[in-house]
């Protein structure tokens, strides 16, 4: 385990954080991929990262799809301070955009999962806050409700209506509009 | 899997603030939970959406750009000068707050929204293979509380100028329009043309309904279904209803006791309170209104109300010229004066007016009391409103009139003749095109990525 000076910055891309799921198991990730986490980059900027990182609420099945996301995006990210730096030709505009395509069929991919797993996913990406990931799966939720009645999502989501008659009559007549 | 249970409620408020309007409201209605934190965060921000009308954008012939007919509100005021339009412009629709603006001097399309100044140009439409007789009428498709992003539908119709001899006889032969009827159609989300094919449905009419012979157009979108006409014709007029959801399209006869041909009568589109509505004018027997009944198999109109426009014109006139002197309530910005003036190169400053009026009771007309005059004007039809019982009249291209049909009212609402428009219009002053327009404040215009076109 290389737990590097945090001052040299050529140590710091290359060291590796170890991080430990509630049915505790280990896995080992570059620091680039872990910092996609604000909540991992603040431990880190803290210094309590050595001996690991235990994640009480993420199991080991949702720690593995997460680390796979922010590997994925790790690398855009890296690939696109790179792209800026150089001066930008056709070229490597054409990279860039064939690369984003690549990373939207990547996210497409990974959403297809079952609802479990995607509130799994949704609770860990809060937790561990990952902006992207959370807007990921947020969104996916929310397409899954648009354009529905509430009675589908109420059997989709297997929600309990505890609305009067009378209340879910207000409700429509307060937004006539949507019913229109 | 209860979603409840799982998530907490900032994270099912993470979901639901992603849904768009319509959804969210719909939404409310799932559970109490869910209706409180809809609530509780503001999520629906039904004041931003195009519920009020305010103002009318209008074209005036000989004038460069479009002007805007502004009604006094206590919120963000809007400017209608459309400044990120380079050149001459003019308004070709409107649609629950966005704009679609031929750039007549470059020959490019925008749609904006004036609210919250968001803008993007459309790609060259592609050609017609129909022949020269041809035109387009654009139709702005757009409704915020479903998704932030519009259409633009080209409907083939033929030329103003083209006479019908000029038509290729196997055209006269044929039926029109064709089914399947195939309409270039252009998406914000793909940011392309495509073409979409129609297929009629209902039957067709005894006459052949082509749009639109030495005529303007009409039109009115309401849910995801535009319905296309002509306002003045020497032939019959029809009117097309293509319903886009469902690539469908019917043909809907004119109102029957409507005489087209003989005399200046014209016809307008509208969407209003109970749907979609018909206004003929015509100099001897007034304003028409009507509604078009869907509900059983065959669309037809049915006569909602007539006003004798002609009675009201000589005593709105006879007022004399001291009650015309007022600029307001509602303001003319005055767009062209300050930015084209007639007589010298510099512009002049804008002068914001400020006032204090936003009812509907306000400066009612009694017209009861007053007494007519000998004036031979004329009124014309400026617009609907599109929530209520409401049409906006033009009175001699001098003044603004709303009238509340369903109570028989008149409403004074400012002036509508532009600094200096005799000097640059001369005899031809007229309103050529006009649109009751609904203020949207979702600030979420699509981004465009297309390129600057290329300026020639």
């Amino acid at each position: 385990m290389a737990s590097a000076g945090s001052g040299d910055e050529k140590a710091a891309a290359a060291a590796m954080i170890t991080l430990i799921s509630s049915d505790n198991e280990k896995f080992e990730v570059t620091e680039a991929t872990a910092t996609l986490s604000q909540t991992i980059r603040h431990m880190i900027e803290d210094g309590c990262t050595d001996g690991g990182v235990p994640l009480p609420n993420v199991t080991s099945k949702i720690l593995a799809r997460v680390i796979e996301y922010c590997k994925k995006h790790a690398t855009a990210a890296a690939g696109e301070e790179g792209s800026s730096s150089s001066f930008s030709d056709a070229a490597f505009l054409e990279v860039d955009r064939a690369f984003l395509e690549e990373l939207e069929e990547f996210d497409d991919a990974f959403l297809e999962v079952d609802r479990a797993t995607l509130f799994d996913l949704i609770l860990a990406a809060n937790y561990l806050d990952i902006k992207g990931l959370l807007n990921l799966t947020c969104q996916k939720v929310a397409d899954s409700v648009k354009g529905k009645t509430p009675e589908q999502i109420r059997e989709m989501y297997n929600i309990v209506n505890d609305l009067t008659p009378e209340e879910e009559a207000e409700i429509r007549r307060e937004t006539q509009w949507a019913f229109e | 899997m209860a979603i409840g249970r799982e998530l907490t409620d900032d994270l099912i408020a993470q979901v639901l603030r992603r849904l768009p309007p319509r959804s969210l409201a719909t939404s409310r209605g799932v559970c109490r939970a869910w209706r409180e934190l809809v609530d509780a965060r503001q999520l629906l921000r039904v004041d931003l959406l195009p519920r009020s009308v305010g103002g009318i954008f209008m074209n005036y012939l000989a004038l460069n750009s479009p002007e805007f007919f502004s009604r006094p509100t206590m919120g963000p005021s809007i400017s209608g000068d459309l400044e990120f339009i380079p050149g001459f412009s003019m308004v070709v629709d409107h649609c629950n707050g966005l704009l679609l603006i031929a750039g007549t001097s470059r020959g490019h399309d925008y749609v904006c929204n004036p609210a919250t100044r968001g803008w993007a140009w459309l790609p060259p439409r592609p050609t017609l293979h129909m022949g020269e007789e041809f035109d387009q009428i654009k139709c702005l498709v757009y409704d915020p509380n479903v998704s932030p992003h519009y259409k633009v539908f080209l409907v083939p119709s033929l030329a103003d100028d083209q006479p019908m001899s000029m038509l290729d006889p196997e055209m006269m032969q044929s039926e029109w329009p064709p089914s399947p009827f195939a309409l270039q159609v252009f998406s914000s989300i793909t940011e392309c043309w495509e073409e979409r094919s129609f297929v009629l449905e209902g039957g067709r009419l005894e006459e052949r309904s082509f749009l639109s012979k030495g005529g303007r157009r009409v039109r009115a979108i309401t849910d995801m279904k535009a319905y296309i006409g002509e306002k003045r014709s020497t032939c019959s007029a029809k009117m097309v209803l293509i319903s886009i959801s469902d690539a469908k399209y019917r043909l809907i006869p004119t109102p029957s006791d409507v005489e087209l041909g003989h005399h200046d009568g014209c016809l307008s589109l509208g969407r209003s309170e109970k749907g979609v509505y018909c206004a003929f004018e015509h100099d001897c027997h007034g304003l028409r209104i009507f509604l078009l009944n869907e509900s059983c198999g065959q669309a037809g109109w049915e006569l909602k109300h007539l006003v004798d426009l002609t009675s009201f014109a000589r005593k709105f006139h006879a007022r004399g010229d001291s009650s015309q002197q007022h600029k307001g309530p509602w303001i003319l910005q005055d767009i062209n004066y300050y930015k084209y003036p007639y007589d010298n190169d510099n512009p002049k400053e804008l002068v914001e007016d400020n006032f204090e009026w936003n009812s509907d009771d306000d400066n009612i007309l009694n017209t009861d009391d007053m007494v007519e005059g000998h004036f031979q004007g004329y009124t014309g039809l400026l617009g609907f409103h599109p929530h209520k019982e409401i049409v906006f009249l033009n009175v001699s291209l001098r003044r603004a009139v709303a009238y509340h049909w369903n109570i028989s009212k008149f409403q004074d609402l400012g002036n509508i003749f532009p600094k200096e428009y005799l000097e640059v219009a001369g005899h031809c002053a007229q309103i050529d095109t006009s649109f009751t327009y609904t203020p949207c404040w979702m600030d979420d215009f699509p981004e465009s990525k297309l390129e600057a076109p290329i300026e020639n």
